[in-house]
């Protein structure tokens, strides 16, 4: 985690400092589904009993169920249990059992997850288990954005393992440069993005993945197999207002492929996106190709041979 | 390569930003913390990414002198002087500092050592900034990856 903070004095800019460092190792805690004493592991183990969750984690739990909903479920919450039979969860990497994916597949399903907000309670029906890591970077994002707007500080970046967040424009009123990684030479950049209070959230294969037998398996599972998805999409970054739904919108969108991440787009651009806001889209081929949403066609610059095979797509 | 032509102009506009926030009574201020150890690499101004610091000095927006931070084998100081003043540069591998300067405020020497792009030194009395910039390798001007 990067945290730059830019503030009329140190003392400011110091306190804001603490105050997002703080709020990211709670957030870290209350959400960690792997940490037995986590809110999210006691909701896995209430055993489909209604369970009174904070605000927060009903927050996000409603967040992610509205990707899932605007996604038809190329990004579900649920797909926990598999995430973690694959080792994903803890770097223990295994090739789970064709018997033992099915099992679990029975227990994926974003539709069996119940949240009560009158009675504060989360149930999780029918044996699933849910993780909102998914929407927990993104999330932490807006919150920190927002502790930041509450000190009247309106010029930062972080950088939240790979999500980057700009709050308004660099100190002298320039835009913030942002790389975009390469998913063939992670070092390296694919390009760059002018970002001015934005959250880019980016998912690609190339970020956690392990070769057994000759054949490597990525951590991006494709909710209805439950194996890791064969996309078209070699990564896909997503940029928009609304850290959390980016974040879960650019897992879904490297689930969904090209067409159906551009599909996607059009939807909540033309307002019927079950989540509502617009976002914009820079996505890598797995043949090399760019496609960029016309709301950063301007933004997006580049690099080496990306440069050749650049197209813009444009709303209806 | 475009960075000759670059410097002075971002150079400048730092400097700005500086003087907008001490005439409203503060210094602008970067804060950075790397719990996972990405941003700073002190002591050796080279980065991960495969770029290196390069400590940029600027009078009054212009640039008057570039110093590879990664390239520096031993300590050393030298004074920058004109007709406002004098400040003593002193620099180490990976790092830059302002060690003495004849300014009422001594804000310069009081920022301490600066190893990253996070953090810039300035001494507005004598019109002077020291930033520092990456470069080489393909982050030249970023402020972030997204990955």
């Amino acid at each position: 985690m990067t945290l730059t903070v830019y503030a009329d004095d140190q003392a400011t800019a110091d306190e804001a400092a603490d105050a997002c460092e703080q709020r990211v190792r709670e957030l870290d805690e209350l959400l960690a589904p792997d940490d037995a004493g986590s809110e999210i592991a006691q909701l896995n183990a209430a055993g489909g009993d209604p369970f009174a969750v904070s605000d927060q984690v009903r927050f996000l739990v409603t967040e992610a169920l509205g990707a899932a909903r605007e996604s038809n479920g190329a990004f579900d919450p649920t797909v926990y249990p598999l995430t973690s039979a694959w080792g994903f969860t803890t770097g223990d990497h295994r090739v789970p059992s064709p018997e033992e994916i099915g099992e679990l597949r029975a227990q994926v399903g974003y539709q069996f997850v119940q949240v009560d907000d009158a009675a504060r309670m989360v149930t999780l029906g029918h044996g699933t288990r849910i993780d909102v890591g998914g929407v927990a970077k993104g999330y932490a994002a807006d919150e920190l954005w927002a502790l930041l707007n509450e000190r009247g500080i309106d010029s930062a970046l972080f950088d939240l393992g790979g999500n980057v967040t700009a709050l308004g424009a660099k100190p002298d009123g320039s835009v913030w440069k942002v790389g975009i990684a390469d998913p063939a030479a992670p070092d390296q950049l694919a390009g760059t993005l002018d970002l001015v209070t934005a959250t880019v959230s980016t998912s690609g294969a190339y970020q956690r993945f392990f070769d057994e037998g000759g054949v490597r398996y990525h951590h991006l599972l494709d909710p209805a197999t439950g194996y890791p998805t064969d996309s078209d999409l070699a990564s896909v970054s997503v940029v928009g207002g609304d850290g959390a739904r980016c974040d879960a919108l650019s897992t879904a969108c490297y689930v969904l492929g090209r067409e159906g991440a551009l599909e996607l787009w059009r939807r909540a651009g033309a307002g019927m996106g079950a989540g509502g806001s617009p976002f914009d889209l820079v996505l890598i081929a797995d043949d090399g190709s760019v496609t960029v949403t016309e709301g950063i066609a301007d933004a997006f610059k580049p690099a080496g041979a990306y440069g050749q095979n650049l197209s813009v797509v444009k709303r209806p | 390569m475009t960075e000759t032509t670059n410097n002075p102009r971002r150079a400048e506009l730092l400097f700005a930003a500086v003087v907008a926030a001490v005439a409203v009574g503060g210094l602008a201020v970067a804060y950075a913390l790397g719990a996972f150890g990405a941003h700073a690499h002190a002591g050796s101004g080279a980065y991960a990414d495969g770029t290196h610091a390069v400590a940029v000095i600027a009078r009054d927006g212009n640039v008057v002198e570039t110093i590879d931070l990664a390239a520096v084998q031993e300590p050393y100081t030298f004074k920058l002087e004109d007709a406002r003043g004098s400040n003593v540069v002193a620099v180490e591998p990976g790092r830059i500092s302002v060690a003495e300067a004849d300014c009422p405020d001594e804000v310069c020497v009081h920022t301490g050592w600066i190893d990253s792009p996070a953090t810039p030194i300035a001494c507005v009395p004598h019109g002077l900034t020291i930033t520092i910039e990456r470069e080489g390798g393909d982050a030249h001007g970023l402020d972030a990856v997204a990955r």
